[in-house]
Order: structure tokens, then sequence, then C-alpha cells
């Protein structure tokens, strides 16, 4: 009975609503002649990139990342770089073992990893006080980005456990010292700059109410003081999230010097999604560990070279408040581009270092210009940068 | 005298049984989504004006939440080859993005999209069903996405709480079978975002169930995106899969 009344509306009712224009008519007959490239599951990726800077020759690298399951709860993780530097006084090439490291998974729950990983801890985009492994080395120098020292520095030789629950996690890392020193040369995997010292750490993720995700850190190691850290984001509506970090330890200033005393080390951080696909992040940095105002602008000479140099190691600002802005507009102007800046201002010597760039992306090669300028006093944070540019095109495989 | 016909049957056959929208939806999402964990592979191919723009080739492992019905969704990026290996993971309204190249687990709002014209949430499986309160909006017959037409009812469905992608929506369902037929998809304005059909129905996991999408742009109707859906396969999803810790470790096997 239901089947005729069903028939019957059928006979009984207007025309078929036609699709609705033209223009659904022409998106149908597209998707008809569409062909789907066949999938490719390849464990093997990476990209060769060669860049020109202005005034200097042309350099380049190209990595690899194997990410292989050998079998049923076994995994092997390779990650090189090669860098081709073409210049005075140094090697033409610098090779960069990144990570190399095998992954026993018994059960989905837990893990354990023996060999050479970059873990990555902290939420925020410029700088992560729980990124406790930041120092761990960076054989040739990145571009202004801050997720190029991360994404290029040399991983830690470590053994990493972990187990896993629903909403969360508990972790420890345990690091041993392998060399006393860095070793520069071209193909060494370097142990000293990444295993100078015994380190550890134990690390917890909680999900706490709502979108609110906390992570928790404690970290140590030979002659460290322990450092406590935590992390938070929140998602606010549909657009907007922020997070904070933090971590403190007793130590002394980065010169060496002051009190020893807890030094603290954080970021607010809040980002937004406009609807056109243009994402903005505004950050608040703080290095309690850096030389106070007075200090950093008194220093002359020697002093501030070594200054400059031990904020480098160990990858902190050499001043206490900096903010950072950075924005990334995908399908810029027209689809495949993607426009992206970011402005670094230092709060204590208002010094301020620009980069933006624009780069078109197609399936397997981008092209692209870079520009960056450093403005300030000579001996600022970013003074004396002139401005330069970049033009680069990467190639994936 | 057809069209009084007509509305006289429409009059009565809605008195005597109008079919509850809401069970229509859930009918809908039954056909779109099988109700236990499972995996597919997903192709976003995308056009402007008539000229392909790009493929995205995706893997997404789903399992429905324990607590809310909804789906809880893990996607991995295959093609291009710039962004093999990443990771996009949503829980509810909370979304994680990870990059194999920063080992970086960056949190992302749901406005913030990855795909394209394609919002995550078209490629994520959902159960419109818990997420929105339908309304009977009408019997009519409608061109589905074969050009075929179909004796459909017409739902308003009307978000229950803010966090979906889509406020409001139309949604064509083929009134012999519940199929979803066509969707249109509103801003709070009442803008049309995107118009999609589905299509080439399919036997997969034992019910006939869309394996394309068409999906076309409310403001620039030349810019197309064809998602095509195959290997569904029914299988073990653990929880801690879906969750932002296990996205460095996560290697499908």
């Amino acid at each position: 009975m239901p089947r005729l009344r069903f028939c019957l509306l059928l006979a009984a009712m207007p025309l078929p609503v036609l699709a609705d224009s033209a223009a659904e008519l022409d998106a149908l007959a597209l998707a008809d002649a569409a062909v789907s490239q066949p999938q490719s599951d390849s464990p093997l990726h990476g990209q060769l990139q060669l860049s020109h800077w202005q005034g200097s020759p042309w350099q380049g690298f190209a990595s690899v990342r194997l990410d292989s399951v050998l079998q049923p709860g076994w995994r092997a993780v390779l990650a090189d770089r090669l860098d081709f530097r073409p210049q005075a006084g140094g090697p033409a090439q610098v090779n960069s073992l990144q990570e190399a490291y095998l992954s026993w998974q018994p059960s989905p729950e837990q893990a354990l990893d023996v060999g050479r990983i970059n873990p990555r801890g902290g939420v925020a985009l410029g700088f992560n006080p729980l990124d406790v492994w930041r120092d761990s080395g960076l054989r040739a120098a990145a571009s202004a980005d801050p997720a190029s020292a991360r994404d290029n520095r040399l991983g830690v030789v470590m053994l990493r456990a972990q187990q896993l629950y629903d909403g969360g996690s508990v972790g420890v890392l345990l690091a041993p010292a392998l060399a006393s020193a860095a070793n520069p040369a071209p193909w060494s995997p370097d142990w000293g700059s990444s295993n100078r010292r015994e380190r550890w750490q134990l690390q917890a993720s909680v999900a706490g109410s709502g979108s609110l995700r906390t992570q928790w850190l404690l970290a140590g190691g030979a002659g460290e003081a322990l450092q406590p850290g935590v992390a938070a984001s929140l998602l606010l509506g549909d657009a907007t999230t922020v997070y904070g970090e933090a971590s403190a330890s007793r130590r002394h200033d980065l010169a060496g010097g002051g009190a020893r005393r807890w030094r603290a080390l954080g970021v607010l951080g809040l980002g937004y999604t406009a609807a056109t696909r243009l994402t903005l992040h505004a950050e608040w940095h703080y290095n309690g560990q850096a030389l106070a105002a007075a200090d950093w602008a008194a220093l002359r000479g020697q002093a501030y070279g070594r200054y400059r140099q031990a904020a480098q190691q160990a990858a902190l600002a050499p001043t206490r408040q900096q903010w950072f802005l950075h924005a990334e507009w995908q399908d810029f102007l027209r689809p495949g581009l993607v426009a992206t800046a970011m402005l670094r201002h230092d709060r204590i010597d208002d010094s301020r270092f620009f980069s933006s760039g624009l780069r078109w992306q197609g399936d397997r090669l981008a092209l692209g210009v870079n520009a960056e300028r450093g403005l300030g006093r000579l001996g600022s944070h970013y003074g004396g940068q002139p401005l330069r540019w970049q033009l680069f095109s990467n190639f994936y495989y | 005298m057809r069209k009084l016909l007509f509305t006289l049957l429409l009059a009565a056959g809605l008195a005597q049984a109008a079919p509850d929208a809401q069970q229509l939806l859930a009918a809908s999402d039954a056909i779109r989504n099988p109700g236990q964990s499972f995996s597919l592979d997903n192709t976003l191919i995308e056009y402007r004006n008539g000229r392909e723009q790009g493929q995205t080739q995706l893997q997404i492992y789903a399992r429905p939440a324990s607590d809310s019905g909804q789906y809880r969704n893990l996607i991995r990026f295959l093609a291009p080859l710039r962004d093999a290996g990443k990771l996009m993971l949503k829980n509810g309204n909370e979304l994680w993005f990870y990059d194999p190249a920063s080992k970086a687990s960056v949190r992302i709002s749901p406005q913030q999209r990855l795909l394209g014209q394609a919002a995550n949430g078209d490629v994520m499986t959902v159960n419109l069903a818990r997420d929105y309160r339908a309304r009977l909006d009408g019997e009519e017959a409608i061109q589905d996405g074969e050009r075929q037409s179909r004796a459909s009812y017409r739902l308003a469905l009307q978000a229950s709480h803010d966090d979906v992608t889509y406020p409001r929506i139309t949604l064509w369902v083929d009134a012999a079978n519940s199929r979803p037929i066509k969707g249109q998809f509103y801003s709070d304005s009442g803008r049309l975002l995107k118009t999609a059909f589905y299509r080439r129905y399919q036997l997969q996991l034992g019910v006939q169930r869309p394996s394309e999408t068409v999906i076309i742009d409310g403001l620039d109707p030349g810019w197309i995106t064809v998602m095509r859906t195959g290997n569904l396969l029914a299988r073990d999803i653990p929880e801690t899969w879906l969750q932002r810790d296990y996205l460095p470790r996560f290697r499908a096997e």
C-alpha cells in the first residue's frame, strides 16, 4: 500500500525540479569526466631545494625521510638532510643525520623507541618553553622561520617509552652523554651536538574540561636543575585558538652570572583563521634567563660576542621580551599561491625583524621568493641585518 | 487538474503518515556512514573554471565515539607529495594537525581549512542527525546527480549547537530509500556556501552508498570539487589512535 501511494504521488508530481542552474549540470558533466590518479603510499619521501640568496652563490639541500613498518608492531624511521653551501673557509657539504630510530609497539597503548629522535614539546609557533631539546644542534644555518630551525636540527639519541590512554599519555625520555664536544666534520653524526650530557624528561598530556588540553613536563639531567613546565590550549569559537606555555628552573642567567634563582620561560599566544584562509598568530615571548635591559644595553666587545653565542647555543633570545606576529595566506590572490609574513619585535631594545615570502605550490614543485630585514641600532637584537632576497625552488619526491 | 491531484495527494499523504524528518536524516546518515569503525580512501579533484587544479589523496580512519555517537576522524595525507605523511585529527570540535617534518602537533580551529575548497567537515565522517534538528520541508521530484528524476523529501536542518561547519542545511533524500541526493549548505546569514550531489551509488559494506560527492561553491559556481571514496573497510580503530599524542607514531599498517 505505501508503495502504491508512492507511485501515485510520483505520477501526480509536477515536472521534476531541474538542477538549479546550468552551472550544476556543468559541474556534474565535469565530474563525469574526472580521472582520479592512482593512490600511492610510499614510505620514502623527501625534497630537493635550490636557493639563491642575494649576494651569495646558489646553494641547496636534499632531504629524505623513510618511515617504514618492518612488521606489525615494528617501525623504522630515518631522516637525513645534506646541505650544499659553496663558501670560502668551510666545507661545501654538511650532512645532518636528523633521526634514526627503531620503534616497538607491543600494543596500541604502549610504545618503546630507541635511537636518534627529534621530540617536540609545546603548542606555540614562535618559541616553545616546553621544548627542552631545542639546543640539540643545527649543523647548517636555517632561515629565520622558527619552524625551519626545529625541522632541521639534530635529534637526540635516547630511549623513549610512552603509555597512551584515551585522552592522553605519559612518557619518559632518557638520553645518555655520548661525546663532550660537537664535531663539525661534514659527514659526522655529531653525537656531541645532540648528546653532550645526560638528560631526562617525564611528560604527561591530560584532557581538561571542554576544549582545554594540557601538557605537563619535568626535565633534568647531569649538572642541570629540575625544570617543570606546563602548556595549555583552548578553542574559542569556530576560528580562534588561545594557548600558553611556561617552564622554569633554578639557574644563572645566560651570561653565566647573576644569582642562581628560578628563571622562567613563557609564551602567550592567539591564533585566528579568517574565512579567506588567512591564518594569523600573535605571541608574547618571555625569557627570564636573559640579561636585564640595562645589562644587555651595556654589553660590549668580547662579552657581547660571548653572550650572543651563549644565547644562540641555548636557542633562546638574548633579551627578555618579544612580540611575534605570523601570517600565512593560502590561495592568496589565486589558487596555489601562498603568502607569508613574520615580524619579531624586541620589546627591550626596540629592534625588529621582518620576513615575508610568496610561493607558488604545485603537486611536486614549489617556486618562491623571500625577503628579510632587521631594523635597529647596531648591537641590538636584530640591528645590522640588511635587506636580502632569496629565490628558491623545491622539488618533492 | 494535475496540480490539484498532486496537492490533494500530498496533503492526504502528509496528513496520514508524514515521515519523521529526524528518522529520515538518521537513515540517510546510515547510508553515508557504516555504523562501526572503518577506513576508506578519499580523492579530492579540484576544478576552477573547468581546469583541474590538483588532486588530494587521503586515507580516512573513523570510529564512533562512545559518548556522543559522533565520529572521531583521523585523516592521513598521501598526495600531493609535499603534504605526504601529514595528519589531521578531529575529536568533536577539537582539531589537531601534525607535520612529520616539524614533529609539531598544532591545534587548529574548525575554520582553518587544509583541503582547498572542501571544508574539513566535508571529508570527515559526520552523523548529521547528531548535530542537526530536521524538519520535513516538502516532497518534490528532483534531478539527482545522475540527472534522473527522483521523488524526494526535502529536509530543513538547523544546527543544534555551534560546533558544526554549516549552521543550516537543506537536504534532499530519496523518498523510496532515504539515500541522500543533494544538499545545500548555508551560512548563518543564509548565504549559500556550497551545493553537493551524492551520486554513483555502489555496494559497500553490504549497503548501496554514494561513492562520489560533487561539491559546487555557492559564490563561484566554477569552483568544483569531486570527492571520490573507495576501499571502504570495516576495521578496528583503537581509541588511542584518535588523540593528539598518538599522531607522531601513527603509521598505517
